[in-house]
């Protein structure tokens, strides 16, 4: 399943970049994720939670970080278990960083292979938006982040991070919600009352 | 073609063609089992509670296709309350391996290694590839999750189609190709008229993958008693013999070291046909820890696993005349098998292409098989077993043909099919179509949709802004089938019929119920031949240490061939008694009837002993003037098999593995709204005919039932894998099925045209009703949407589909 997003973040790419290179430090601003351990050579150990509605999934596993800084991009390619339900994931995520209006542009696409009992989130262009709104509150956390450290920088401060939401377990029930109640009022907006869309139906292998 | 063999010598009595009482017979009898399992008191596996009982949990590949590296179960084995950790690798060291059978001469999957749990690698995501039995079923799940596997992934089959091509990978490598089985079914020279018609016309038709939900999942209790030598194995299941030899053949047990027993089942639909790999495994376990043993499958484990069905590919072609008549038909129909398994879900590709061309006189066809296996769950049987698809086929051929002619579509039929006057009809694949009267059973059903007048309400739905149209479906469901060579699909069955001290009536039989009501229609059978009450009557099935050896529940076997073993054994107790009642009356035995629990001598009713005062002559005075002339004792086992069936190629030119042919025809008017491309059934009306009824009620409650799989087939439900072999719909939110809402109120008629093989007359009717909907719904959506010219060559109607059906041709414009 290939995933792509978009964010801006109102600092320049330099900084951005450096920021991008310290893997446990962004980390604490992907919700639900967890550096736990850095081995060298851009590899690390981790683990994600996320939980979907009474569904509670907490992935660990590996990831390797490979940078490329003549082309301000790079790849982050891993894979984790989640023992709960014994699915396993797998993903290749490339970002890519280029100078926008207002600082940076970050682009990332990523393709993510799910096996296992949570295999069945990979339908209906879920997984699009649940990680749309993931990295929304990324950015917003990474942004938040850099502006604290700037400023703590400044006073010489230790780090104050308090401005950046913690990286607890992110809860997408209600991200989920929030993401049917927009998907919804398209639905709304194209249908009429007397559809009662009752199927969803996938059509993924349909043609 | 050579010609029609004469009609067997060993049938017993067409409809009325010997006097016999006909109390039950015919007559709407409430099912025997009914009130228990609407008062919530049925009895299933899981409620089986045994001391010392112990609960297994399977751990599950996530992945479709992976080597299997290593497996360390320390963990799981460390937590408080498990008892055992077993792989694949231990079940293959025991030398458990699971008896794959064929499906007749040449009809066989390539041979392959099987065993309970995935042995080196798995092939399907969710194949077991460890058990973990536990005090309790919590503690095994959870320390299921503890198991560590190390698989290497590789590339999986996902699409039939693909898997054919070079290069593809392979789900058996030692195979050097996908196909599992393949088949060419010939029958004069389609490809020469084809070629040389003036007319003709072609497609593609694509069936979805689906199956039957049963509302119990599987379950299964297995108690292996080291010290009385008994494995008992309680199964939700329909073949409790046959599991019996198969888990002996797995195990190394001689068979009467097993005991299988089927409590009431929850929903079967075919799939809860052995052999699945978790019944060898369950049983296995029972065996390893020397203790009960439980398995009850989790929702998605049973969507996951538990037998899926359909999917295939048609590329057709057919010539016709302009008066609609076809005269040859070209079909290549590629089917999406899953992996190989010891399920008989393979064999429903070779019944679809043997089943063609269904109830039309077209003699010259060409019909090519592939069974392709893939990365996916193994098809198992499912209501419909093939013939569905093979009737989808027809209708969507008939429709293109009115389509190309002009004509409509009921004249198309009428013009195509095998007539009345025309049966036994010997058809293209071998069989012997045992009757029928497919134009009678047509017209009705557009009498009772008025099919006449259907213009006009179109017309009046039109100027409303509505689209609606009118469908046909008509469905030939082969039945009670006999398969040469497997312990599993012969067509034979025992009955034992017993006649207490008391005057009671015991039946023993070797067919099952899932739940239908066979078990009414075996004691209404019994009631009649021995003139008695039915209430008097009581049937036992589904215990392997009390019934007579038979083959279970199948292909809707159990009145043509276990009412039949009923019918013939209780004859046997019928001469007995009549004997002994002649004696008693000093008239002939042959001048007595019995009715009403009384034995009679024709035309002078009078002269009368009761039933039950024989039946104390013969318990009570063996020695006596009128029971020392019979053998002692009131009980009978007799077997039937079937004749309309045959096997032997060499001496009589023919295999047919079917000897009774259910059809129906099917109208219905759908609704189709163009906007959002849902589909609303306004109308449904259908004709069965099964041959002779023996319950209109329970054979209604049959049709009604396969009709509300059939809707869910063609409109609602799909089991949808992604490109990495992983299902994706695994709960009943994503697998949708439809309710009471979705079904639309059924107008049903029967039309009788007795089998001339059976006892009774009577045919199959447990697969009816599942077919015609796929048929008629595709054609009443053609005909709603005519305007738009849209088309339709695959399953399911999903809004989505319908929607793009209409935007088509914009989008080729």
């Amino acid at each position: 399943m290939k995933i792509s997003s978009n964010f801006a973040l109102a600092r320049p790419r330099d900084e951005v970049w450096a920021m991008f290179q310290d893997v446990p430090r962004v980390a604490t601003c992907i919700p639900g994720t967890q550096i736990t351990a850095a081995h060298g050579d851009n590899k690390f150990s981790g683990r994600v939670e996320v939980k979907l509605g009474p569904i509670a999934t907490a992935f660990e596993g590996d990831a390797e970080h490979t940078p490329e800084p003549a082309q301000f991009t790079g790849m982050i390619a891993g894979s984790g278990r989640d023992r709960g339900a014994g699915s396993r994931a797998k993903f290749t995520t490339v970002y890519r960083l280029t100078e926008g209006p207002s600082g940076t542009e970050v682009a990332v696409e990523s393709d993510v292979t799910l096996a296992g009992a949570v295999a069945q989130f990979g339908r209906t262009g879920l997984m699009q938006e649940v990680t749309n709104r993931m990295l929304q509150q990324f950015a917003a956390n990474l942004e938040a982040r850099m502006i604290a450290e700037v400023n703590s920088d400044a006073e010489h401060a230790p780090a104050a991070s308090a401005a950046a939401a913690p990286a607890s377990s992110m809860n997408l029930g209600a991200l989920l919600w929030s993401s049917l109640l927009g998907r919804l009022r398209a639905l709304l907006g194209r249908v009429r009352a007397r559809a009662h869309g009752r199927r969803a139906e996938d059509e993924h292998r349909a043609h | 073609m050579g010609a029609v063999p004469k009609t067997n010598t060993a049938r017993i009595d067409a409809a009325g063609n010997e006097e016999q009482s006909m109390a039950f017979i015919g007559k709407n009898v409430p099912a025997q089992n009914s009130p228990a399992l609407v008062a919530g008191a049925g009895l299933y596996t899981g409620d089986v509670k045994l001391d010392r009982m112990s609960y297994a949990h399977v751990v599950r590949s996530p992945y479709a296709a992976a080597h299997i590296r290593a497996i360390d179960a320390t963990a799981a084995l460390a937590v408080p309350g498990v008892i055992a950790v077993v792989t694949g690798e231990d079940l293959r060291a025991k030398g458990y391996a699971m008896p794959v059978e064929g499906f007749g001469e040449g009809v066989r999957p390539k041979p392959f290694d099987l065993y309970p749990l995935a042995v080196d690698r798995v092939r399907y995501a969710g194949e077991g590839v460890a058990a973990v039995v536990a005090e309790d079923p919590y503690t095994a799940k959870q320390a299921s999750l503890l198991v560590d596997v190390d698989y290497e992934e590789s590339d999986p089959v996902v699409d039939a189609e693909r898997g054919l091509e070079p290069g593809s990978p392979l789900v058996e490598p030692s195979w050097g190709s996908n196909v599992l089985f393949e088949a060419r079914m010939s029958s004069g020279d389609a490809t020469r008229i084809i070629a040389a018609a003036a007319h003709t016309v072609g497609g593609e038709l694509h069936h979805h993958r689906y199956t039957g939900a049963a509302m119990e999942p599987r379950a299964y209790v297995a108690d292996y008693d080291p010290y009385r030598r008994t494995l008992s194995f309680w199964a939700s299941t329909q073949c409790p013999h046959p599991m019996r030899t198969l888990l002996g053949q797995t195990l190394h047990l001689p068979e009467n070291d097993i005991r299988v027993i089927q409590p009431n089942v929850g929903g079967a639909f075919g799939l809860k046909i052995p052999y699945f790999q978790e019944e060898a495994l369950i049983a296995a376990l029972s065996l390893a820890c020397g203790r009960p043993v439980r398995w009850i499958a989790e929702r998605r484990e049973d969507l996951l696993t538990g037998g899926h069905a359909r999917e295939g590919h048609f590329r057709w072609q057919a010539a016709f005349e302009p008066d609609g008549r076809v005269t040859a038909l070209k079909v290549r129909y590629v089917a999406d098998v899953g992996a190989p398994s010891a399920l008989a879900g393979w064999g429903q590709s070779y019944v679809t292409g043997f089943a063609l061309p269904t109830c039309y006189k077209i003699r010259d066809t060409d019909v090519e098989v592939i069974a392709v296996t893939t990365h996916k769950c193994a098809w198992n049987a499912y209501r419909g077993f093939g013939k569905e698809s093979a009737s989808w086929l027809m209708d969507r051929v008939m429709d293109a043909v009115a389509r190309e002619t002009g004509l409509d579509s009921a004249t198309v039929r009428l013009r195509n099919f095998i007539q009345p006057e025309e049966f036994p009809y010997p058809q293209n694949g071998g069989a012997i179509i045992d009757s029928g009267n497919y134009p009678q059973a047509l017209k009705r059903v557009l009498e009772m949709i008025d099919y006449a007048n259907f213009p006009k309400i179109k017309a009046e739905a039109r100027a409303q802004g509505r689209y609606i149209g009118l469908g046909l479906g008509q469905e030939l469901t082969p039945e009670g089938c006999s398969i040469a060579g497997t312990a599993r699909f012969n067509g034979w069955d025992g009955a034992t019929v017993r006649i207490g001290p008391s005057g009671e009536v015991t039946v023993l039989t070797g067919v099952t119920s899932p739940g239908t009501g066979n078990e009414t229609a075996l004691a209404q059978i019994a009631a009649d031949r021995l003139g008695i009450d039915l209430a008097q009557v009581k049937v036992i099935q589904g215990d392997t240490s009390i019934c007579p050896y038979g083959l279970g529940n199948f292909s809707s076997r159990g009145v043509i061939i276990g009412g039949a073993a009923v019918h013939v054994a209780a004859g046997e107790l019928r001469e007995k008694l009549l004997k002994v009642a002649g004696n008693m009356l000093e008239v002939d035995p042959g001048d007595l009837e019995c009715e009403n629990g009384k034995i009679m001598l024709k035309g002078a009713p009078f002269r009368y002993v009761d039933t039950k005062d024989v039946v104390t002559k013969i318990y009570a005075d063996c020695h006596g003037a009128a029971a020392c002339g019979v053998e002692p004792g009131l009980e009978a086992t007799r077997y039937f098999r079937h004749d309309n069936v045959y096997h032997q190629p060499e001496t009589q030119g023919r295999y047919s593995a079917y000897p009774s042919w259910a059809n129906q025809a099917t109208a219905l008017i759908a609704e189709v709204d163009p906007e959002t491309g849902l589909i609303k059934i306004l109308r449904y009306c259908a004709v069965h005919d099964s041959g002779k009824v023996i319950n209109p009620l329970t054979a209604e409650g049959n049709v009604h039932g396969g009709t509300a799989q059939g809707i869910g087939g063609a409109l609602y439900e799909q089991l949808v894998y992604d490109d990495y072999g992983q299902l994706t719909t695994t709960t009943f939110m994503d697998y949708t099925l439809p309710t009471a809402m979705e079904i639309p109120h059924i107008e049903l008629e029967h039309q009788e045209t007795p089998s001339p093989f059976s006892p009774l007359g009577a045919k199959g009717v447990g697969e009816s009703g599942i077919t015609s909907p796929l048929g008629a719904l595709c054609g009443a959506v053609e005909d709603a949407l005519r305007d738009f010219d849209a088309r339709i060559d695959r399953l399911p109607l999903s809004p989505e589909r319908v929607w793009k059906a209409i935007h088509a041709r914009e989008a080729r414009a």
